[in-house]
């Protein structure tokens, strides 16, 4: 599991470069990545998914269960989302837990003062 | 009706877990396009997957078809390896995917424990309205299955589970659904045990 870190202000925008695929082979692992990767996280995390094509249930509930884990320290929201993800969260619904950004910029963008 | 509870003739639900095939590839479930012999592993799993939707990406140039078949191979795979076999690793998982007259046909055979109950889980989905924190991590896979494919069936037989999903491809006018004289030409052959 490769997770890029770049934390701005009170942003930090994690993205996954590699594998291109969050599923029930590597769940366990993304979870426990992301709380290594998240640990001194600020207000705000930001997982970029533009490189990840594929998300099953397993990689689905491993993204709520980081969501879970950061609640209280940091909100997650999801930026990028390939369509065939886009699809499996407008499947479950669970486009309506997250907030989602187009793109990773755009979400910093947003969080930016005027 | 809902559409994954429509059953099988008999006769079918017992032909259908020997998929036959003769010399030339052909059988009365369409022509077969791969037949895989796996491990019960997440990472066997993944293989196959991504080299079920190459081989379907190929063939029909349908992105949302492939996106489809991809997400309920992975969701049915994973259960087998994570329920049926209870996620020991131990076990084969045998796949046969053919392509019939205006559908996909999956075909999953396993030799781990039956379905809670012996019928497919038809589970009510997540609800998003859940308190955040209160939200499951588990329980997408059947909700998703149901959703995608456009038949689901479930045949405990010669303790073996035989699970069969179809996907329409729209590529030919709507057939029918199988009839039993389809089946009348297939015969049960027992599974050869490794």
């Amino acid at each position: 599991m490769n997770l890029i870190c770049d934390t701005v202000g009170d942003i930090m925008t994690v993205r996954v470069v590699d594998p291109h695929r969050i599923d029930a082979a590597c769940a366990i692992q993304f979870k426990d990545s992301m709380r290594a990767a998240t640990k001194y996280a600020p207000d705000r995390v930001v997982l970029d998914m533009a490189n990840v094509e594929f998300v099953d249930s397993s990689g689905l509930g491993a993204i709520v269960a980081v969501m879970k884990q950061l609640s209280g320290q940091a909100t997650l929201e999801l930026a990028a989302l390939t369509e065939n993800v886009q699809k499996v969260f407008h499947l479950t619904r669970m486009d309506t837990v997250f907030k989602i950004h187009a793109s990773a910029q755009q979400a910093v963008a947003e969080g930016r003062p005027g | 009706m809902p559409r994954h509870n429509r059953r099988w003739p008999k006769a079918d639900l017992v032909n259908m877990c020997a998929v036959p095939i003769d010399a030339d590839g052909r059988v009365s479930r369409g022509i077969l396009l791969r037949r895989l012999d796996i491990d019960a592993t997440p990472l066997a799993v993944r293989s196959a997957i991504e080299d079920l939707a190459l081989l379907i990406k190929d063939r029909f140039h349908n992105p949302d078809l492939t996106a489809q078949a991809e997400l309920i191979l992975a969701e049915t795979l994973n259960n087998i390896v994570e329920h049926a076999y209870r996620g020991s690793g131990a076990g084969r998982i045998k796949i046969w995917l053919h392509e019939s007259a205006n559908h996909l046909r999956v075909d999953l055979i396993d030799s781990g424990i039956p379905m809670p109950g012996g019928t497919i889980p038809d589970p009510a989905p997540v609800s998003p309205m859940t308190d955040t924190n209160a939200l499951p991590e588990g329980g997408f896979g059947w909700p998703l299955i149901h959703q995608i494919a456009d038949a689901v069936f479930y045949q405990r037989e010669n303790a073996k589970n035989c699970l069969t999903f179809h996907i329409d491809t729209g590529i030919l006018p709507p057939n029918l659904a199988p009839s039993a004289t389809q089946f009348a030409d297939v015969e049960l052959q027992p599974e050869n045990e490794n």
